[in-house]
């Protein structure tokens, strides 16, 4: 098995940081959703592309290979980085990130009702603080919770963990990008347990969170009005909010098989957010049940794979990141497909790898560049046990 | 270094792992039952939603005459319609439309203004290519442009009433548009259209999407018999003649003698196809196909022929005329206005060169009832000629046994019986081309889409006169027209054969009146060598009322413009002698 899924190069050495063993059950997954996902961007772009005053049908194509080339390179460039350096930078990365989300606030750049984007000066890019706050929170608490390997033992040491993530899901939110929050909360919880945290802290932070949402819902109706239309449409089907129609269309539609490449008609405007948050509609519609299901069943090989290097990390920062980035893409690709096939209430949540946008592949990307980091250095000689 | 109270990462991430393991295999048991279960259902919605069925309108065939001149066709026009549930402000749009449309600003708003129920308001039957793109690209909500095919008659009133016109949803409502209106119309086909997702704001099809689901077949053309230029020759003559008598209105026909193609159809007052409804109803129809008359004297020349086929008068044998005689109660009169005028002593010629209404009634008697009735039969009296137009008339031709001695007496001068110009004309074409009955028509050929040209069938023409007969009637009609009714048809260097008529109006329930007359001459040029059967009738002229004086003007200068026109060089001339002469001249 060691042989199918992993390159091994003579003379690894464990101790020191060279590239070791390259994974290929994490990368071919992510390679495969790399090249489906650009794929899938340009024939569902087609319809917007041609809109724009220019008419490139490839507009949109060209962009998400920049974005693409962008990340494999930072991935690239992640698998060689040394994992202390990280370390000894999280706090760094973290005052950036704060910054970044609060520069928002004076220069964010508004889309669909969200001041999500920060602009890059000189480029026609757009820069999105919200999915390198991702990545970066998976360091800062790897970092934290590496330093009590028997778990954290009191509430005072579990504050600044839960308050980092409070403090970065709360700038978030007051975007409003009410989607990216919940994926940060719900990921980071769940990667806090994994940590060390104890289950009476998730559960008091999950009812920070819940009683925060209530306030974000009665501040923006319009939360409201895509919740009671989730449980309308759960009622009757018919009655439904337009987008969630226009996905189950979308997917509904292309059955097993699908329209074939480039034959969907949902991302003729039908389909909102048809090259973003909901490329799996326009996947189901055009390539049928059959890659939707394989989709799913990539993220499953990422998720478990994932965990076993965590598992099998040679130090304990390590397995911590590679656990968080795990958490991190799996609960976002989740989301993602519950959203899509209407089994939860719209949200604008992107499926990692796949759906356009640099930021979001870029950082993705990056994560999966540490995972393969973490994976090269695991020892290979023996089966491992589980702990260190 | 190993603590042996850690927190295992690896046994909590399992834990989550097989979380997200549960909830994937949830998600796609979800995807199953959206995908695979309830596909037909999903499948169904979409193309509810998407697909729509626009009709592909075919282009009506066009008309032309015999020699490929366009007499009706289709034209391209867009229209400007709006759905007043889609606009935003009908004050606003009104403002961007206005200067396009040139329609006042205040129609246009209330046209827009959102009523119940209504979703399609027109604003603007036809706009020029660049209006219609103009206002395409205003781009607003609500507003639909769509093109249509429109028919056109680029001669106007030319030949209005054998053309016809077009109703609503472009049937055809009169003449040839009628009666090969389903040549004409073609087939609508039919697309499937997807519509993109676009709405309500200007939803458009989907490139390369769109299924033609029924073929369009365009209309099939229809090439007539009509000669445009014989036919205008004939409408201005025609008209020139029922001004200059301050007639009602009046009919000319012109037809080829050897196969009976109707070279030319006028009435008068005619109409605008283009705009028919401002005429009225009566100017829409060819009098000469549905309207019968009573013929008069030109009838004498069918009475004749069957009085010499049937030799009911030898070649020597002579009545005596007293100008009247009287048959049962009634008088009849040698001249239409009641006065007397004996023509003593006449032969057979000599009755219809003088147009005798007596020698007729005498010869009418004598032939009796069942000769009568089947000699007008045998000229295709009483029965529809078959051309190719609706509505055509039988005329009144009694049967024998109904048939009283008064009505058998008049009938010998052409009245008490009704025939339509086009019977007459036709029996007249039997006459001029050696004994043949031809059978009229007016469509030469039909082109369909496919490119196959139908050339419709037509009756085998019948004999029924001798040739003897013929050229016997022949040279008495050329008599009449160089001694006799019709001098003044004459055309210097031209044999003309033609008789007049002059027949009384009858006036439902009140009989003959004086005063009311139909003035008419029939016949055909060159005598001896038939290219044209010419009829020309008057009706109700007030300055004059013979035949010879209304009718034969006109029926003069349409044979002389009309053989001009085709070349036919004046009897006694040949080409070569005329283009010597020519020379001589210079």
């Amino acid at each position: 098995m060691a042989a199918i899924r992993s390159v091994q190069i003579p003379q690894a050495d464990l101790a020191t940081e060279d590239r070791g063993n390259l994974d290929l059950t994490v990368l071919v997954p992510v390679l495969l959703l790399v090249a489906l996902g650009v794929s899938m961007v340009f024939s569902a772009s087609i319809p917007m592309a041609a809109l724009r005053e220019s008419e490139d049908i490839y507009y949109y194509l060209k962009r998400e290979l920049l974005f693409a080339a962008a990340g494999l390179t930072a991935m690239y460039w992640m698998t060689r980085v040394s994992m202390d350096a990280i370390r000894r930078h999280a706090g760094w990365l973290l005052a950036l990130t704060f910054l970044f989300l609060t520069l928002l606030f004076f220069v964010g750049v508004r889309i669909n009702g969200a001041r999500s984007w920060l602009p890059i000066p000189g480029t026609n890019l757009l820069f999105q603080p919200s999915e390198m706050a991702k990545i970066v929170l998976v360091i800062v608490a790897a970092r934290y919770f590496s330093k009590f390997p028997q778990g954290l033992s009191s509430w005072r040491r579990a504050l600044p963990p839960f308050a980092v993530l409070g403090s970065t899901a709360a700038l978030i939110a007051v975007q409003p990008d009410m989607g990216t929050a919940a994926v940060i909360v719900v990921a980071m919880l769940a990667y806090f347990h994994i940590a060390g945290a104890k289950l009476r802290h998730l559960g008091a932070a999950a009812a920070a969170t819940l009683s925060l949402a209530g306030l974000m819902i009665w501040r923006n109706p319009y939360q409201l009005e895509r919740i009671t239309n989730f449980i309308l449409r759960i009622k009757t089907p018919a009655e439904g909010d337009y987008h969630t129609t226009q996905s189950l269309i979308a997917m509904g539609s292309g059955g097993l098989t699908g329209y074939g490449y480039c034959g969907s008609i949902e991302k003729y405007f039908y389909l909102p957010a048809a090259i973003t948050d909901s490329i799996l509609a326009i996947i189901g519609e055009e390539l049928g049940f059959i890659t939707v299901s394989a989709v799913l069943a990539l993220f499953a090989v990422l998720a478990w794979r994932g965990m076993t290097i965590a598992k099998n990390a040679p130090d304990r920062f390590s397995g911590l990141v590679a656990a968080g980035v795990t958490v991190t893409l799996v609960t976002q690709a989740l989301l993602n497909i519950a959203v899509v096939t209407g089994s939860f209430p719209a949200t604008g949540v992107p499926l990692p790898f796949v759906s356009y946008g640099g930021s979001s592949l870029l950082f993705s990307l990056i994560g999966v560049g540490l995972l393969l980091n973490v994976a090269a250095r695991q020892p290979t000689a023996r089966p491992q046990q589980g702990h260190l | 270094m190993k603590h042996i109270a850690c927190i295992q990462i690896g046994r909590r991430g399992r834990v989550w792992c097989v979380v997200a393991l549960a909830v994937l295999i949830l998600l796609a048991a979800r995807l199953w039952s959206i995908q695979i279960t309830n596909h037909e259902e999903y499948r169904a919605e979409a193309t509810k939603i998407r697909t729509r069925t626009w009709p592909i309108s075919a282009p009506r065939g066009n008309i032309y005459d015999r020699n490929g001149n366009p007499l009706a066709l289709n034209l391209k026009v867009h229209s400007v319609a709006a759905d007043p549930e889609l606009v935003d402000s009908p004050p606003d749009l009104a403002a961007q439309l206005q200067p396009l449309l040139r329609m006042p600003k205040r129609e246009l708003e209330s046209k827009l203004a959102p009523k119940e129920g209504v979703r399609y308001v027109r604003l603007r039957g036809s706009v020029d290519a660049p209006v219609a793109l103009a206002v395409r690209n205003l781009d607003c909500q609500g507003v639909i442009v769509s093109t249509d095919w429109k028919r056109a008659y680029p001669r106007q009133r030319l030949a209005a009433p054998l053309l016809g016109f077009i109703g609503t949803e472009m049937k055809g409502l009169g003449g040839i548009e009628a009666a090969l209106n389903d040549q004409l119309a073609g087939q609508d086909g039919e697309m499937l259209v997807l519509l993109d997702g676009r709405l309500p704001r200007s939803r458009s099809q989907i490139p390369d999407r769109t299924i033609i689901s029924k073929q369009m077949l365009p209309g099939s053309s229809v090439h007539l018999t009509i000669d445009l230029d014989i036919q205008a020759i004939a409408e201005e003559e025609l008209a020139a003649a029922v001004q200059r008598a301050q007639a009602t209105g009046g009919t000319a026909l012109v037809m080829n003698p050897a196969n009976g193609d109707v070279l030319a159809l006028a009435a008068y007052p005619g109409f605008d196809p283009n705009e028919f409804r401002t005429y009225p109803e009566e100017t829409w129809v060819s009098r000469a196909v549905v309207s019968p008359y009573e013929p008069g004297s030109t009838f004498k020349v069918i009475m004749a022929c069957a009085a010499i086929e049937e030799s009911v008068m030898s070649a020597g044998e002579t009545y005596v005329c007293g100008g009247t005689c009287k048959i049962g109660p009634h008088t009849i009169g040698c001249a239409p206005h009641g006065g007397t005028r004996a023509h003593g002593t006449v032969t057979l010629d000599d009755i219809i060169v003088q147009s005798c209404n007596t020698g007729m009634v005498r010869l009418a008697l004598t032939l009796g009832p069942d000769r009568v009735h089947k000699w007008a039969n045998r000229f295709g009296f009483g029965t529809k000629t078959g051309i190719e137009l609706m509505g055509e008339s039988r005329g009144i031709l009694s049967r024998p046994a109904d048939l009283s001695r008064t009505q058998l007496a008049t009938i010998g001068f052409g009245q008490g019986i009704s025939v339509t110009p086009l019977q007459l004309l036709s029996a007249y074409c039997a006459v001029a081309n050696g004994g043949w009955r031809v059978s009229p028509r007016v469509v030469s050929t039909i082109t369909h889409a496919t490119g196959r040209v139908e050339h419709p069938a037509r009756p085998a023409p019948v004999r029924i006169l001798s040739s003897e007969t013929c050229d016997r009637m022949r040279d008495l009609l050329v008599r009449a027209v160089e001694e006799g009714t019709a001098k003044a048809a004459q055309i210097p260097g031209r044999r003309l054969a033609g008789k007049t008529g002059t027949a009384q109006k009858p006036t439902p329930g009140k009989g003959f009146r004086a005063g009311k007359y139909v003035a008419s001459l029939a016949g055909w040029a060159p005598a001896d060598r038939p290219r044209l059967a010419v009829l020309v009738v008057i009706d109700e002229p007030q300055k004059g009322h013979y035949g010879g004086v209304v009718a034969a003007p006109a029926f003069r200068a349409i044979c002389e413009r009309s053989l001009a026109h085709l070349g036919v060089p004046p009897d006694g001339l040949s080409v070569r002698r005329e283009i010597a002469l020519a020379r001589r001249r210079g």
